[in-house]
């Protein structure tokens, strides 16, 4: 039965905080210089650049506080899923990227690397594993609340 | 799951009215969401549309103009700056909009170059194009 | 049972530090930059300078430098040493040639590594100082306008010395002349009178100087026309 010292649990908190920590580390350079990563965003070619602006300003804040919001009980599955529909997201455009050829600028972090050829796999292999990471805690709070359920059903 | 998406709500709407506040005070950010794009960069959309006379200006190397640059486009770069400006200047006439590019976005050439004409030559017009040569290629083999 | 918690949390905070540490963004390739933006300042008289971008290799293992690539007006070629172990540093020099040019340059410069994540893009911002500037360098009457002559005030540098050698009116229909403005030895005019009537007309006007105890020849051009 699973108990407060359960290493799973431990572990699921460990990459919750980690996640939370690369999203803000994320966020805060992109605030910081939104022509940045207006310019990056344009490099993948997918909206128009108006609608581009609108994100570049908008998208940082909504990383940042959805990385503080897997803190507090009541948020921490929603904000959960919205960072994995997010990189999800983040993976798609990419792949979309990779497949059309384009040298894009990753803009992650807001800067300026730019992305061509072999060095995709390298973020596709970063972010994969970022999933990975906020699919893991989801996966234990789930075993966790189906495990207390089962407890509080009344014996026959 | 409807607890999911009320906290999705919670947070597209805390993101929004934080980047309201950003816009608000951050310049830079009230700039790029106003213009749509840095304040003088334009679209190729919107420099074709535009009335009044347009000049093109190519601010690659003089190589990456030969072999093909926007028509009637004049060449603009640091290696010959003296005597092609003397073109670009004998070329221009008040009311007209001059129009810099380079290779693509982000490329700093044309930025340069947008800079000192409108800071040495006082050209009241000048703007970067979005996208640069890139753009203009795509739209004209579609 | 709420000690033990106690104890786990305190020991998760502790790896927690070192998992954040290890995901920031700096950390993510090997090589760790002192500074991605570097500025050059360049005095009016120099013919090039170097910038310089230091790093250090902070990943676990030995990473090479395969490709250097400047954007226009630098030479980098790849550094004398390329692969560097665990812990060493290590510098890109980048030579930046001022050619006929002042003011700001921002000038990309693209590194790449044999690692996976193996891009990064330096700034080198070269700000080259002007000896001699010009209040304009393009003045144009308009057809409307009257066809009087035009001031443009021209400043030099504290510091050298300077010899003004003369001015060279490309086309004939235009004068210029130099009036020296306030007694400092450092501002003067550019006269410019254009041609009368209401003819099209334009002209390169070359101000020459020789500037510093080396004497160094420049040339300043000031374009001017009738609309």
């Amino acid at each position: 039965m699973a108990e407060s010292g359960d290493p799973v649990k431990i572990l699921a908190w460990i990459l919750r905080v980690a996640v939370a920590a690369i999203f803000i580390a994320a966020a805060i350079p992109k605030i910081a210089d939104p022509a940045a990563f207006f310019a990056a965003i344009q490099t993948y070619h997918l909206i128009p650049d108006g609608a581009a602006a609108l994100f570049a300003v908008w998208l940082p804040w909504l990383e940042l506080c959805t990385a503080l919001a897997v803190f507090p009980l009541r948020q921490r599955s929603g904000a959960s899923w919205l960072l994995l529909a997010l990189t999800v997201a983040f993976l798609l455009a990419l792949g979309q990227a990779w497949l059309r050829g384009l040298d894009i600028n990753c803009g992650c972090f807001g800067g300026a690397a730019t992305v061509t050829g072999a060095a995709y796999f390298g973020y596709f292999l970063r972010d994969g594993l970022l999933f990975a990471a906020i699919a893991f805690p989801l996966w234990q709070e789930r075993r966790a609340a189906g495990s207390s359920s089962s407890r509080l059903t009344p014996p026959p | 799951m409807r607890k999911v998406f009320q906290t999705w709500l919670l947070l597209a709407g805390l993101a929004t009215a934080l980047a309201v506040v950003d816009t608000a005070v951050n310049s830079r950010a009230r700039s790029l969401v106003l213009a749509g794009g840095p304040p003088d960069e334009i679209t190729l959309t919107a420099a074709r549309a535009h009335r009044a006379p347009l000049l093109w200006v190519d601010a690659r190397s003089d190589a990456e103009f030969s072999l093909d640059h926007i028509p009637e486009a004049l060449p603009l770069n640091g290696d010959r700056w003296d005597v092609q400006v003397t073109e670009v200047l004998r070329r221009w006439q008040p009311g007209t909009r001059v129009i810099v590019y380079c290779s693509q976005s982000g490329c700093g050439a044309s930025r340069n170059v947008a800079e000192r004409l409108r800071r040495d030559y006082r050209l009241p017009d000048v703007r970067v194009l979005r996208g640069g040569w890139d753009a203009w290629r795509k739209a004209v083999t579609r | 049972m709420r000690r033990t918690t106690a104890i786990w949390r305190k020991k998760a905070a502790g790896i927690v530090l070192v998992v954040i540490a290890s995901q920031s963004p700096a950390a993510a390739a090997g090589l760790r930059w002192d500074a991605k933006e570097v500025t050059l300042p360049l005095r009016w008289n120099a013919d090039s300078g170097i910038a310089r971008f230091t790093f250090v290799n902070e990943g676990p293992g030995q990473v090479k430098i395969t490709e250097v690539s400047p954007g226009c007006g630098c030479t980098a070629a790849l550094p004398a040493k390329t692969t560097f172990a665990a812990g060493e540093k290590g510098e890109v020099a980048v030579e930046f040639k001022t050619g006929n040019r002042a003011g700001a340059f921002r000038v990309p410069i693209a590194v790449q590594t044999d690692e996976p994540v193996g891009s990064t893009t330096l700034l080198l911002i070269a700000n080259i100082e002007e000896a001699i500037t010009f209040e304009n360098r393009f003045i144009y009457w308009q057809k409307t306008e009257p066809r009087g002559p035009r001031r443009v005030r021209v400043k030099v540098v504290e510091g050298p010395s300077v010899a003004f050698g003369g001015i060279e009116v490309e086309n004939p229909a235009f004068s210029a002349t130099l009036e020296p403005h306030g007694s400092g030895g450092r501002e003067f005019d550019l006269v410019v009178t254009p041609p009368d009537g209401d003819r099209s007309a334009f002209s390169s006007i070359v101000l020459r100087a020789r500037l510093g105890e080396a004497k160094l020849a420049r040339a300043y051009t000031l374009l001017a026309r009738t609309l």
